[in-house]
């Protein structure tokens, strides 16, 4: 299996070649076709020390099972169970992230110095999926905040683009041409800077393992989980709203913003409810909260849009 | 092959066809997973539509084969098609739908996936419940015609299966597209030719 490295990254386009007419048919390979997920071995991941966040709710934590083998992270594949099947495909030590754009102090940060940039906190945040599924993630990690105030945006900064590697090289056989590579994901400065945007590390007491997007990702708890980059490798303050992946795959359906709104239904999924992922067979399904049970710390920001446009 | 053996066959290949199911089944509480639902809707809304698949191919494999024999079997495998988008409109129901008339509605309405696969499950039961000896004397020749139902409902499945990809990769639902396409025309050009044949034999 390849290992890349987050500075491997290949210009888009330059490895998209033609799959095989019969694609559609793959995947018959034994155990796959028996519909048997195989299961890999579960990667150990490092401990990692934070404090807990006075604002933590009373709320049930979703297993950590369901948290690391139950994930969206198309870059690893598009099947549920996939990012964790291939989760060795990257490497998530050591890595560096790119923060420029405008900014007064743009600079390349390693991870390490990063994990010392402010105290590391443990926060239980609702996470809720667009494909109207739920869990309670116990994250770690500090606000995101803190990274902006070190590179010191300009005045002219008004959101804030991030990036993930590009997947080109992880399947040496096969091409991921599942969105619009690499995965790229924004906020409004105010978004971004406020309080309850996590710059992600760990979760359940340790380092992030590689499905869940090591070493580092946001955790933006009102929004839709694709809001929630993994595995960053780029951050550039802009002056104009950068292009999301989603939002150029299908714009029709996911617009920049994406808070979670159960009154904006997506021509997929409604958002009036959600199926709480909770480890129990029969998931229950609860009513979708507005800006996922975050209104009162970021309904202010959103005042005077029209969230049915600004979807 | 005698007519009895042609049976023990026929068993065989519904046993071997059943063992997806069995193992999906198996798999939910051997490797167990926070949505049983997406693994089951998934596995089974796949090995649905690749049995369809197989189901038509056997007429044109016939044909080119000569083996009329083939024949017999395409039944078993309509007959596995149909267990599989059975049990794929049950976990629906079961996980998703909660068995709740304003939840259907709703979606069927809003979610064009939801639409087009509730066009292919409706007339899919009809050739379910039609699929035995009983039915097939009952109905006679009418039961022919009722079972050319299964090409639009393959176009239907495709459709459905196109609509609710996300994401830009559409290959697979495509190729299945495209395949239950190839298998109309070939039929309707089989269709043509002989009556061109009866046609010319009778004058």
């Amino acid at each position: 299996m390849k290992k890349i490295l987050p500075s491997s990254i290949t210009p888009e386009g330059s490895r998209l070649s033609r799959r095989a007419a019969l694609a559609g048919m793959a995947g018959l390979g034994t155990l796959g076709a028996l519909g048997l997920p195989t299961r890999p071995v579960q990667a150990a991941a490092a401990p990692l020390a934070a404090e807990p966040w006075a604002k933590n709710p009373g709320l049930e934590l979703s297993p950590e099972e369901a948290a690391t083998t139950y994930n969206n992270f198309y870059e690893l594949g598009t099947g549920k169970e996939d990012p964790r099947a291939n989760a060795g495909l990257y490497q998530a030590k050591p890595w560096t992230v790119v923060v420029e754009g405008a900014v007064a102090k743009p600079g390349e940060f390693g991870v390490e110095d990063l994990l010392q940039l402010a105290p590391l906190e443990e926060r239980i945040y609702r996470l809720r999926c667009v494909e109207a599924w739920s869990m309670v993630i116990p994250w770690i990690g500090y606000p995101l905040a803190r990274l902006l105030d070190a590179v010191e945006p300009l005045g002219s900064a008004k959101y804030v683009a991030f990036e993930t590697f590009h997947p080109a090289d992880l399947f040496p056989d096969d091409v991921n041409r599942s969105l619009p590579w690499p995965y790229r994901e924004g906020l409004r400065l105010d978004e971004a800077r406020h309080d309850l945007t996590l710059l992600g590390f760990g979760m359940y007491g340790k380092e992030l393992l590689n499905q869940n997007g090591a070493p580092l990702r946001i955790v933006v708890p009102w929004k839709y989980g694709y809001k929630s980059i993994k595995a960053i490798v780029r951050i550039t303050l802009t002056e104009e709203e950068p292009p999301t992946s989603w939002n150029m795959s299908q714009p029709r359906e996911y617009g920049f913003y994406s808070n979670v709104n159960p009154e904006v239904d997506h021509p997929r999924w409604s958002q009036a409810s959600e199926r709480a992922l909770d480890g129990s067979f029969f998931s229950k399904r609860q009513p979708t909260l507005m800006f996922n049970g975050y209104a009162e710390e970021v309904a202010g920001m959103y005042a005077g849009m029209d969230l049915r446009v600004n979807h | 092959m005698a007519q009895s053996r042609i049976g023990i066959y026929k068993a065989i290949v519904f046993i071997i066809g059943c063992i997806p199911l069995c193992a999906v089944t198996a798999s939910l509480f051997l490797n167990p997973t926070p949505d049983p639902y997406e693994r089951l809707a998934h596995t089974t809304g796949e090995f649905a539509i690749r049995f369809l698949v197989l189901t038509l191919l056997i007429t044109p494999l016939r044909d080119l084969t000569k083996l009329k024999r083939l024949g017999a079997f395409r039944r078993t495998l309509g007959v596995l098609t149909f267990t599989y988008a059975f049990c794929h409109v049950m976990a629906y129901m079961v996980f998703e739908s909660d068995f709740d008339p304003a939840f259907l509605i709703e979606d069927i309405r809003n979610r064009r996936f939801i639409l087009f696969g509730a066009l292919a499950a409706i007339p899919m039961l009809l050739l379910g419940i039609t699929s035995n000896n009983f039915a097939v004397g009952k109905l006679g020749r009418a039961w022919k015609k009722l079972h050319m139902l299964v090409f639009p409902i393959a176009i239907l499945a495709a459709l459905h299966y196109l609509f609710l990809v996300r994401g830009d990769d559409r290959t697979a639902p495509l190729v299945y597209l495209g395949i239950f396409i190839a298998m109309i025309l070939y039929r309707l050009l089989r269709w043509r030719r002989k009556r061109t044949a009866a046609a010319a034999a009778a004058s």
